[in-house]
């Protein structure tokens, strides 16, 4: 045994504790793992549930992070419909739905976030749908089938995907914005801009600065009033306003939680022997220095795997710069760092163009984060630059014969403008 | 940037060393496409697609003998076929390279010679 105990549970089946349970024994961990999850599922892969899984006929099997035989020939117990509902540390002890009790030395939290609920009249009826779970998009693609025009509420990366997926299958699809542009935090104003155009020339009716007031209907959603009195007709609607961490089992064991469950850079939380990641934990992130609570793909997996190797006594702190994706009306987009910092921003290319664009994101002449879309291989280089302190050139960020690597320069070599 | 050759054959011919610069891959079709690179005058050919998903490494992004998938960011050395990051798990194949009479050749299946996994071009 590689650790100085001899039981781990893993609370929340989906991609952290997937690769949370795997990097375990693959660390040399050799006591007993088990992987709690309240779904029925075999942990699975989110991201396509908004786009190639809704919009197509892939099976639900081809989402899954392994197979399960990974998991038995790891010798990883997979405790599956069963949520858990406390955490008892003192006695090191998870109990689970049902009254069960496991046995936990060491504890992973990694539940992740649940949708916000719409909080209008008729949230309760027949047709209105969220975006999680392998479930909702199951039924979503019903909807798609029946043909009834949906309205989608929210302009964040799921009404934005959504919105997508479902012109892109020929739907009927609204989308009720709360503000002016979507997915305007992650991709600043000009690229946000440019995805507004996309949707609106690939069918979608966008409405702007149109929050739910009610969803309308007897015992099914017939319709939909906008905040200013507009009433549009539904056949269903999809609710994608944000999410919140799930913090109840944190926060009933008397862990410190503020917006998400806070740990140090090992991914420990107030309790030590109960850790936590992935889209619920707020990790301090030395780069960018505050604390940030990641609701992306790799954080999940990356934040989990660290979370275990530290348990184990061999992990460099975390501090993984923020990488995320989407695809869109056939646009591939990448997102590195924290854009929304940054409030110079400047263009390479052309969004139009074969190429792509890329915008880089500064402060004070430090870069905080690159967005692009269809222009991967640059964004990457950002990314990587990232994990250190850089500043930009803009001039040479916007002449295209220069390489990116050299429109960017490390602290060490840079003088920060106004400083000369 | 792809070349054709028949099924079944164990010796690929790739193209012509000047074809395939330093910092440069190319894709071979073959029953299971490989992708050869020149990493600063020495070759070296890998299984091209990513162990994880599907993705083809002949695209993804060249540093130093690592190479990044374009879709989930898991980095492979090229010397040994070993995933360096997450989320792949499994090692892509390696292959031998020779250069012959000025062509760079892929040997499926055949384990590298070189201790590094690579062919210089003696010529």
């Amino acid at each position: 045994m590689t650790g100085p105990f001899d039981s781990v549970a893993i609370i929340g089946a989906g991609l952290a504790g997937a690769s949370a349970a795997i990097t375990l024994r693959e660390r040399g961990f050799s006591g007993r793992i088990r992987l709690i999850g309240a779904e029925t599922h075999l942990p699975y892969e989110r991201p396509p549930l908004s786009k190639d899984f809704l919009g197509g006929d892939l099976p639900p099997e081809r989402l899954l992070v392994h197979p399960e035989q990974a998991y038995a020939e790891r010798d990883i117990d997979l405790v599956l419909g069963g949520a858990a509902i406390r955490l008892h540390p003192a006695e090191r002890a998870v109990e689970l739905a049902g009254g069960e009790r496991v046995e936990a030395d060491r504890v992973l939290l990694c539940m992740g976030v649940r949708p916000r609920l719409a909080g209008v009249p008729g949230e309760w009826l027949s047709g209105v749908h969220y975006l999680r779970d392998l479930e909702h998009a199951m039924a979503l693609r019903e909807v798609i089938r029946r043909g009834v025009p949906v309205v989608v509420v929210g302009e964040g990366f799921i009404g934005s995907e959504l919105a997508s997926t479902l012109a892109g299958q020929g739907a009927d699809v609204t989308l009720l914005m709360a503000g002016d542009l979507p997915m305007r935090p992650a991709l600043g104003q000009e690229a946000a801009h440019w995805l507004l155009n996309r949707h609106r020339d690939s069918g979608v009716r966008v409405l702007a600065r149109s929050p739910l007031k009610s969803i309308n209907g007897f015992d099914r959603v017939e319709s939909v009033e906008v905040a200013d009195g507009t009433v549009l007709p539904a056949g269903a609607v999809v609710v994608g306003i944000g999410s919140e961490p799930v913090v109840d089992l944190a926060a009933g064991a008397g862990i410190t939680v503020d917006d998400g469950v806070v740990v140090d850079s090992s991914s420990r939380t107030s309790i030590p022997e109960v850790f936590a990641a992935g889209d619920l934990a707020r990790f301090p992130s030395r780069a960018f220095a505050r604390r940030l609570r990641v609701e992306h793909w790799q954080n999940a997996q990356n934040q989990a795997a660290n979370a275990v190797e530290a348990m184990l006594g061999h992990a460099d702190p975390y501090d993984e710069i923020p990488w995320a994706w989407t695809e869109q009306h056939g646009n591939r987009w990448e997102i590195a760092g924290l854009p929304m910092l940054g409030t110079q921003v400047v263009r390479r290319g052309d969004p139009d163009g074969p190429d792509g664009a890329l915008w880089v994101f500064s402060e004070r002449g430090r870069v905080q984060g690159a967005v692009a879309v269809n222009r991967r291989r640059e964004l990457r280089a950002l990314l990587r630059a990232l994990a250190g302190t850089v500043f930009v050139d803009e001039q040479a960020v916007r002449d295209e014969s220069i390489d990116i690597r050299l429109a960017i320069s490390s602290a060490e070599t840079a003088v920060p403008a106004g400083e000369a | 940037m792809s070349s054709t050759v028949p099924s079944g054959s164990q010796t690929l011919l790739v193209c012509a060393v000047d074809e395939l610069p330093p910092g440069q891959v190319r894709k071979v079709d073959a029953e299971r496409p490989i992708a050869v690179f020149n990493v600063d005058g020495v070759f070296y050919a890998i299984d091209d697609t990513c162990s994880h998903a599907d993705a083809s490494l002949s695209e993804g992004d060249l540093e130093g003998h690592l190479v990044e998938c374009p879709w989930h960011v898991s980095r492979f050395d090229l010397r040994t076929g070993r995933p360096c990051s997450l989320p792949a798990s499994k090692p892509v194949r390696t292959h031998a390279v020779e250069i012959r009479d000025g062509n760079v050749v892929v040997l499926v299946g055949t384990a590298p010679q070189l201790a590094d996994g690579g062919a210089r071009n003696v010529s």
